[in-house]
């Protein structure tokens, strides 16, 4: 076995794909500023016992060492808890609400062979200081445009909402250990085990048909009608409404065909609270991220105010992109340039000046090297001298176009022209 | 909408689940006479795909099947992210802890050297199960056979799953406790459970009408 591997669930990402990602990371990040959305950075490394602070034993089950003191670290375990600890400790004289975002790599234990990551990149975006439908509107929306931004034509938004289960189990089942049996089946996704829970209560035949009916619906906004029959408290009407003026406010965005209602989504984080979102498209059997609102944990890290927010795992939304075939060309074309390293540095220079990347070769680079390198590094053109004075030039557009010979002046104005029609459109 | 890809395993469960999919109007006539294709296309655009019964839940978990039917004790012994959507009622099995017969060996080992050893296909199971019990067996895992370990004294007793006793008691093997019982599942991928959900539902519940009929 070789000993340059890295280790399991880790990779390195070469040229084409960072392309691409960065491409990706630049439409979401974009829309976030568009939004007023400002970018904080947490360190990678967090205190364990800080992290612990939101209750949610899955983040503590990741990467761990021990700093000088004896005292344990994590490799960073999710955007929204370091966060919090952030706007809890260093936004104490600003006045709210706080629109921040953050792009980095999430660190997690895996299973060997389960073609997970350990290390992966996520985009977040967190709403913070207010509570009411139109912020969980924004944050789907924003949602919504990072990733049409990115290219992504064919995608859902599941939308479902926590407080009107917990409600319908707070008015119904009197035992908090009862309630607890049950949520726990639905987060790990066990209908089997719910239905025989259930039905091992004692209840009234109507209240145990809403408690096995209730997260079992899901579509359009049918879906709304049919959760108005299970309202047992005035509670669980307040997170229908919810949801009805989430969804009328969405509209506004654009967004609303985008909305799969889902009574049935209890994402495993403890600290969510009311509604939750994740993202769907056909091609792949995975989430392309997710969020939700999360009432409860800044006020655990000293700043009671309510909170929603949404993660995109950026790989995934890559992932989705390329089985779409969609909006990953280069936006800026490559030029390879024979002699640009020695002879012709001063052209390399003016090509750069008007827009252009331009990779550089001797100008006693083999004309078959020349190929390949095109071919490898996907340069869009070439150019090679026509005589040694430099005052002609071949200008081929690649792969495989026609070869042109043009004069000094003629080729800049010419590679202008081609440059100006955009990405070359020829599937990467 | 797209017609759902339908993971089924060729093993004990089979028949039982493909005598229940053919009562709901699936066509599973090729699927039966031809054993060595993987993949079948159906008329009306189902597809399945016949794979290894512990692979179903893995096929189901990347979405490269929608769904899936397996037994609860694949899921227990290697927990996938998948919905669980439907208890069968069929492929009945349980999941026991067998030893020779005669006075138990492995109260005997335990008792000298505070452990015993364990043969059997399921390691996560057995592990968790003793475990909580305060047990830490040393557990070895096989393949297949796993009747043979005790007779040869490759460890004082094994878990596995039965259906009659028959194995067990042709090997002179006896049942100590049982773990739990299994029966057939009906898996669903988390993006089809959202994206095809009417498909999905139509089919759990067609399901759930033939059980509530056989009660």
């Amino acid at each position: 076995m070789s000993i340059l591997r890295t280790p399991p669930g880790t990779k390195d990402v070469l040229p084409t794909e960072a392309a691409e990602l960065r491409l990706i990371e630049d439409a979401a990040t974009n829309v976030f500023r568009e939004f007023g959305y400002g970018e904080v950075r947490t360190p990678t490394l967090e205190h364990e016992e800080v992290m612990a602070l939101s209750h949610e034993a899955s983040l503590l089950t990741g990467f761990r060492l021990l700093d000088e003191r004896g005292q344990l670290l994590l490799l960073r375990p999710d955007l929204t808890a370091p966060i919090a600890r952030l706007v809890g400790s260093r936004f104490g004289g600003q006045v709210g609400p706080h629109r921040v975002f953050s792009v980095s790599k999430i660190f997690r234990r895996i299973p060997e062979q389960r073609g997970l990551e350990a290390e992966f990149r996520q985009a977040g975006i967190e709403l913070l200081g207010l509570g009411g439908a139109s912020a969980d509107a924004e944050i789907i929306a924003v949602a919504c445009r990072a990733l049409e931004r990115a290219g992504l034509r064919e995608y859902r938004v599941g939308l479902g909402q926590l407080a009107f289960f917990l409600e319908l189990l707070a008015a119904l089942v009197p035992a908090a250990e009862d309630r607890e049996a049950l949520t726990r089946e639905l987060v790990d996704k066990d209908f089997v085990g719910f239905r025989l829970r259930a039905e091992a209560l004692a209840l009234s035949a109507g209240d145990r048909h809403s408690i096995l009916a209730v997260p079992e619906l899901r579509g359009g906004p049918e879906v709304l009608d049919a959760a108005r029959e299970h309202v047992r408290s005035p509670a669980m009407q307040d997170a229908l409404d919810r949801l009805v003026e989430v969804q009328r406010a969405v509209a506004i965005y654009g967004y609303a065909e985008r909305l799969l209602f889902d009574f049935g989504i209890f994402r495993n984080l403890a600290y969510y609270t009311g509604l939750v979102f994740e993202v769907y498209v056909p091609e792949l059997g995975a989430t392309l991220g997710g969020g939700g609102r999360y009432d409860n944990l800044l006020e655990r890290f000293g700043r009671a105010m309510p909170a929603v927010g949404f993660g995109l795992a950026l790989d995934r939304v890559h992932a989705a992109l390329i089985s779409q075939s969609a909006g990953l060309s280069r936006p800026v074309p490559m030029t390879l340039l024979v002699g640009g390293l020695d002879r012709y540095v001063e052209l390399a220079e003016e090509l750069r000046a008007v827009g252009l990347h331009v990779f550089s070769l001797a100008e006693k680079t083999a004309p078959a090297e020349v190929l390949l390198l095109a071919q490898q590094k996907e340069a869009d053109f070439l150019l090679e001298p026509a005589e040694a004075s430099g005052s002609e030039w071949w200008l081929v557009d690649l792969p495989g176009g026609p070869r042109e010979r043009h004069a000094g002046r003629a080729l800049l104005a010419r590679l202008r022209d081609l440059a100006a029609r955009g990405p070359s459109g020829r599937d990467r | 909408m797209k017609s759902l890809r339908i993971a089924l395993a060729r093993g004990a469960i089979f028949q039982e689940t493909a005598g229940m999919l053919e009562r709901l109007g699936f066509d599973l006539t090729e699927v039966r006479a031809n054993t060595r294709k993987l993949i079948f296309d159906t008329n009306d655009g189902t597809r399945f795909i016949t794979t290894r019964p512990t692979d179903v839940p893995t096929y189901v978990e990347h979405g490269a099947a929608d769904v899936g039917f397996v037994g609860k004790d694949v899921l227990r012994e290697s927990p996938k992210n998948v919905y669980e959507v439907l208890d069968l009622g069929v492929g009945f099995c349980r999941m026991i802890f067998a030893t020779p017969s005669g006075t138990d060996p492995s109260l005997e080992t335990l008792r000298h050297l505070g452990t015993f050893r364990v043969a059997t296909k399921y390691p996560n199971v057995t592990r968790d199960y003793f475990q909580e019990r305060g047990i830490t067996p040393d557990i070895i895992k096989l393949h297949g056979s796993i009747e043979l370990a005790p007779l040869v004294g490759l460890a004082e007793g094994i878990v596995d799953l039965t259906s009659t006793g028959t194995t067990l008691r042709e090997n002179n093997l006896v049942e100590r406790f049982e773990l739990f019982t299994c029966s057939t599942r009906l898996i669903v991928n988390r993006v089809a459970h959202k994206l095809l959900a009417p498909r999905v539902a139509q089919l759990a519940e067609g399901l759930r009408e033939l059980i509530d009929e056989s009660g």
